[in-house]
């Protein structure tokens, strides 16, 4: 589902963002991402995403090579993922409806299939009644929910998440863990960055850890 | 139909979020473009009027005594039929001449009074007018060349024309063309400048929601197409609202000109309102002027997780 073979990343300066990284996950998995502040985690999702290009090594991520992609072909495999990032990116003047069906309006869903969609996944994030509020009406929890709406709406065959619970204080973020626990229970593959050790400890799930850029462990 | 939803909400969004700078917008290329119109009205109207004086254009031939003799006249009748320049070969005998003048100068000058038993001053000519197709500058030479010729044929005392007159004004209009298309490229590169510098400003306004849209898989289409269209309607809109500006401008001139007529500057001008096809043409050239400026001011839109990595 997802395999990295050799992949370095280096962004103008003297050190590699990524050195030799070379790993395997497999569909249904969960996997927790670990690694300080500066390590490479969110350069490993950019690539991931195809947002940047490896400066060498072979990227496959859902039955496509990442270094094949040409940019017209990009936003197709974007519409295969979804993504979940630590400041939300959600759009300020725009419902928590109209926020989450961006991924469908993009895909050309007409409008019943999308607000009936809609619905459902805001059931699943328990935000059914908020609807029709403005991001900035809601809490940080709230607010991340509803980027995880939005990132599993088209039904994604794979989710990541960078840092999603990084802007949360402990309780809220355990919830948004349970919530991704959840969607990982109903098939998806999950693979989420974070630097909170003690819960990464607590779940017991795959966790690869790297350090200035280069895979330390896979536990 | 899906790109027009997106367009009409980008409008929305525009034009509620930024109304003051999409109104000045709005103002400066109805300005740039109705000086475009007008400049537009006037060429047309100045080449308009310039073909039909050029048209209606007279020769005349003013023969000799020995001139008015059948044998003479009939051969420089001939001569000139020959020649192909011209339509409308007419004899004007000395007393058809002689009456023209009379009725012109009772016109002017009504205290004029031409004593009947005086002699008749005015020789006999042939009244020729110059056919359309030499209306231009090669045409002109022909015509003089064979006028210089037919200066030297028996019982042809002089020719009157205008081909001095026609090519000194022929000329001043030729540059007076170019100059006005110099002058109206001028006005659409700053049109074009403008509706690029208020699409960069809806394009900053989005920049987030347009990160979004890259994020969840939009193609370059898809978030290019509202921008591009929003240029083309300010461009479509603007010189619309400049043809219908001129119109009324056009209206009110021919209206005073109406009202005080013989006086009026414009009276006998005949002034027309620009023909519907090159209204149309001027509003497709701006509508394509405003989407290519959007174009060219999307440039790359890529941000994507840029904001992530500090
Ligand atoms: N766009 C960039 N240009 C230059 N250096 C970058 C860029 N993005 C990240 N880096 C560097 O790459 C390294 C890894 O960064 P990042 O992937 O953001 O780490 P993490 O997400 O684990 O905190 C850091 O040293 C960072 O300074
Ligand atoms: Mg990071």
């Amino acid at each position: 589902m997802i395999s990295f073979k050799h992949v370095y990343k280096t962004y103008p300066g003297p050190n590699h963002a990524l050195k030799d990284v070379t790993l395997n996950i497999e569909r249904g998995e969960f996997v927790f991402l670990t690694g300080p502040s500066g390590a490479g985690k969110t350069t490993f999702f950019k690539l991931l995403s195809a947002f940047d290009h490896p400066t060498s090594g072979e990227i496959n991520v859902l039955g496509d090579n990442l270094n094949k992609l040409t940019n017209s072909s990009i936003p197709n495999f974007r519409k295969k993922i979804g993504v979940i990032y630590q400041d939300f990116k959600l759009i300020n003047d725009k419902t928590v409806l109209e926020n989450i069906s961006l991924p469908l309006k993009v895909k050309g869903f007409n409008h019943k299939e999308i607000v009936s969609r809609a619905n459902n996944v805001l059931e699943q994030v328990s935000l059914g009644h908020k609807a029709n509020v403005y991001p900035l009406q809601l809490s940080g929890g709230e607010q991340q929910r509803v980027a995880i709406a939005r990132a599993l709406i088209h039904q994604p065959n794979l989710l990541i998440a960078d840092e999603p619970t990084g802007n949360l204080d402990p309780a809220l973020a355990e919830e948004i863990m349970t919530l991704l626990e959840k969607v990982n229970a109903q098939g998806t593959t999950v693979f989420v960055a974070t630097h909170d050790l003690e819960m990464v400890k607590r779940k017991k799930k795959k966790h690869i850890e790297i350090k200035a850029g280069v895979v330390s462990g896979i536990l | 139909m899906g790109y027009f939803k997106l367009f009409l909400e980008q409008l929305k969004y525009s034009w509620l979020k930024k109304f003051s700078l999409q109104m000045t917008t709005l103002l400066v290329m109805v300005g740039s473009f109705l000086v475009v119109t007008v400049t537009v009205l006037v060429l047309n109207n100045i080449n308009h009027i310039f073909k039909e004086v050029s048209e209606s254009f007279q020769v005349s031939v003013y023969l000799t005594t020995e001139g008015e003799k059948e044998e003479h006249k009939a051969k420089i009748k001939t001569l000139i039929e020959e020649s192909k320049i011209f339509s409308d070969v007419a004899y004007v005998s000395k007393d058809m001449a002689l009456q023209d003048f009379k009725t012109k100068m009772a016109e002017q000058l009504p205290s004029f009074v031409l004593e009947e038993n005086d002699v008749n001053p005015l020789p006999s000519s042939f009244a020729l007018k110059i056919n359309e197709q030499f209306n231009n500058k090669a045409g002109f030479n022909k015509v003089g060349s064979f006028v210089d010729g037919l200066l030297s044929v028996i019982g042809v005392e002089d020719i009157s024309y205008g081909k001095s007159w026609v090519n000194k004004y022929s000329a001043i209009l030729a540059s007076y063309n170019i100059g006005s298309l110099a002058f109206i490229l001028f006005l659409l590169m700053s049109v074009f400048l403008v509706v690029g510098n208020s699409i960069k400003s809806s394009i900053a306004q989005r920049r987030k929601e347009i990160e979004v849209l890259e994020l969840v898989g939009a193609t370059r289409m898809y978030i290019r197409m509202p921008f591009i269209l929003e240029g083309a309607f300010m461009g479509l809109i603007s010189s619309a609202i400049s043809i219908g500006l001129t119109y009324a401008l056009y209206q009110s001139i021919v209206s005073i000109s109406a009202a005080n007529n013989a006086e009026s500057l414009f009276a006998n001008l005949n002034l027309q309102f620009l023909p519907l096809h090159i209204s149309l043409l001027i509003c497709l050239a701006s509508s394509v002027l405003g989407a290519m400026s959007a174009m060219l001011c999307i440039g790359k839109m890529n941000t994507g997780w840029a904001a992530l990595s500090d």
